[in-house]
């Protein structure tokens, strides 16, 4: 079998980069709404230290609407830097969704305007 | 009228824009986005008068910037239909419902006492599973016909680039619509119908300051718009009585037999939908599929088939739908099949291996009964997938589904696999679904560039064959003017003369022209 030596490393290095870190938590009716938001964020000595955001991310982008979605990421360079500092500081990136808000339901009145 | 400039916020984009399935990117300058009115009013005249300002605001403040502009819902589409360099206005926070009174509805209206039952009135950026979800409702007793084989997307944007699933003599999901309302710019809005299925009084256009224009031309034209006649707002959907679907899946002859192939006894079935004809598909009590896709494997040799059929029942009071998506377990991560797929351009002997590993994982067997808006619900939340189709004239199906086979021993093997489906004609001058049954290939896998090679390489071989086509405009399509022009002929130019009339102004028709619509003709 001819091996593409060349697509064999492209291939590897995607795997690296893509493959670092991920996990995703969302809602059990997932319904998301608008598009993706990211967040970037660094965590120092863990809980017990420092965090960029403290002791969380307020994501005001979702007005006070449920998140749908949470994606932690960490790629190769998050990855590489919480490598060489073993562990201390670690970066990563929040991606989420902000849920879809409720709207009143229809009722079964003559009052709406016209409608 | 309150203060609702709140209701419309700009988020300018530093990173190029991905569709939801991440197949596209777009340099845009940014997302207008609209929001609901912050106090939750009940969706009716008022809030959709509300909404309108801030979608007219967007449009008038992006036509200032010399931006052009494309509405956007969950940006589902594979293809980069929705895409533009300049601004996304995203409804998809705008999901009002509600059904239409009977003292609401034209004398004229043509449907029956059901019919007349099932109008509703909905938000353009309401999700095919939330409709799903309220109509299905006990309150309400109602159910789509049809839809496509995953309900994330928006009602406005699932219907302007032509969702279809696979219902027997049914059409595609924007064939529900009976009416439009049409924000033609940032100052006109119409209220659009066909003369020949008025649905409402006048009052309901008047309350909204829209326009009435009853024309079958003009509504055929826009009911497929592509976000070319500016952005919809509402529409009025058809629906029927609410049932229960029983899902069966074979992959075998017998339940322990060979394998079923896409062999003479398959090819009948495929090309005359005689169920009786075949032994494992013949229905034990004579009943009739209400939904049918086989589904063929085209890396086994010889191709191997997996068949999906439901049949109507009636509904059970007893049923209680659950749209809840399944508790997840150990299993791919987003990018594992944009990895896998890199890995089979480079050992291609893998495909058919991945193709069957795939179809395993993605392709149940097990029966179940549940309502369309159960059975029709999210398969996996995101996943960067490669989809493509080709749609063509019933008594084509075989020569088509051959060619298929074909390209894929001259380029592949890819990671594909053909999923055939079934769609009534549609009066939609741009809609796939134009041959009396029109017979869709929805040709899916795994993204990497054998499939990009594939999908490249299927309408010069349809064409060559001399096979009338279309191709879903929300899914990568070879569509370029002259094969728009062969595929539609003078729908296409009364599409084009629709979308003058309706916006006459040329800067109105360049804010919402983008790269799409001039590589395929849809701009002049």
């Amino acid at each position: 079998m001819h091996i593409n030596l060349p697509g064999v490393t492209i291939m590897a290095s995607s795997m690296l980069v893509s493959s670092c870190a991920s996990h995703t938590i969302r809602a059990s009716q997932y319904n998301p709404v608008g598009q993706e938001q990211a967040h970037a964020t660094v965590s120092i000595a863990g809980r017990a230290g420092l965090s960029s955001d403290g002791t969380g991310y307020s994501a005001i982008e979702c007005r006070g609407d449920d998140l749908a979605q949470v994606e932690v990421r960490r790629n190769l360079g998050q990855g590489i830097v919480t490598l060489i500092t073993l562990g201390i500081v670690s970066p990563a990136t929040i991606y989420f969704y902000c849920e879809k808000q409720e709207i009143p339901p229809p009722c079964d009145c003559d009052d709406d305007d016209g409608l | 009228m309150p203060n609702d400039d709140a209701m419309l916020d700009w988020v300018p984009q530093a990173v190029p824009w991905k569709n939801f399935h991440e197949t596209i990117t777009a340099p845009i300058k940014g997302v207008y986005n609209v929001w609901y009115p912050a106090d939750l009013p009940r969706y009716g005249a008022d809030t959709i008068n509300r909404c309108t300002k801030q979608i007219q605001r967007a449009l008038a403040q992006a036509k200032a910037n010399g931006f052009t502009a494309r509405a956007i819902g969950r940006g589902w589409s594979l293809s980069d239909v929705p895409a533009t360099d300049g601004a996304l206005i995203d409804l998809s926070r705008l999901s009002g419902m509600k059904p239409i009174r009977q003292n609401q509805i034209d004398p004229g209206y043509p449907g029956d006492a059901d019919a007349r039952d099932g109008l509703w009135l909905i938000q353009a950026g309401a999700y095919i599973s939330q409709i799903n979800k309220m109509i299905e409702s006990d309150r309400y007793g109602r159910s789509l016909r049809t839809s496509g084989a995953a309900n994330g997307q928006t009602i406005a944007g699932a219907t302007a680039t032509g969702t279809h699933g696979s219902a027997l003599g049914i059409g595609a999901l924007h064939d529900h619509i009976v009416a439009i309302h049409l924000l033609a710019g940032d100052s006109n809005q119409f209220w659009l119908e066909r003369a020949s299925h008025p649905v409402l009084k006048p009052s309901l256009a008047a309350a909204l300051g829209a326009t009435v224009i009853r024309d079958d031309a003009l509504f055929n034209a826009v009911v497929m718009g592509l976000g070319a006649f500016g952005i919809i707002h509402n529409v009025i959907i058809e629906t029927r009585p609410r049932f229960l679907l029983e899902a069966k899946s074979f992959d075998k002859l017998t339940d322990t037999g060979p394998t079923l192939k896409f062999d003479a006894a398959m090819r009948t079935v495929i090309e005359t939908l005689d169920f009786d004809s075949h032994p494992r598909l013949k229905s034990q009590d004579g009943s009739q599929p209400y939904f049918f896709q086989p589904i063929i494997d085209p890396n086994s040799n010889p191709p191997e088939v997996l068949v999906s059929l439901m049949y109507e029942k009636p509904w059970d009071p007893n049923h209680q739908p659950d749209y809840n998506m399944a508790a997840s377990k150990f299993g791919p991560g987003f990018d594992f099949l944009s990895v896998i797929g890199q890995l089979l351009d480079v050992f291609q002997a893998g495909v058919p291996l991945v193709a069957q590993i795939a179809i395993a994982q993605l392709f149940s067997t097990k029966p179940k009964t549940g309502s369309w808006g159960e059975l029709f619900g999210y398969k996996t939340p995101r996943t960067k997938v490669a989809s493509s189709t080709v749609a063509v004239p019933l008594n084509r199906a075989l020569e088509t589904l051959d060619l298929l086979i074909e390209i894929n021993n001259d380029i592949g093997p890819a990671p594909l696999v053909f999923g055939c489906r079934y769609v009534k004609k549609s009066p939609a001058l741009l809609a796939m679904n134009r041959f009396d049954t029109t017979f869709v290939v929805s040709i899916d896998g795994i993204f990497n560039n054998t499939s990009l090679a594939f999908f490249d390489a299927i309408a010069p071989k349809i064409e060559q064959a001399g096979i009338p086509f279309t191709q879903h405009w929300g899914k990568t399509n070879g569509y370029t003017p002259a094969r728009v022009q062969n595929a539609y002929g003078a729908d296409f130019t009364a599409w084009k003369d629709a979308r003058h009339q309706l916006l006459p102004d040329p800067a109105d028709r360049a804010l919402f022209t983008n790269d799409y619509m001039q590589q395929r003709g849809l701009d002049a």
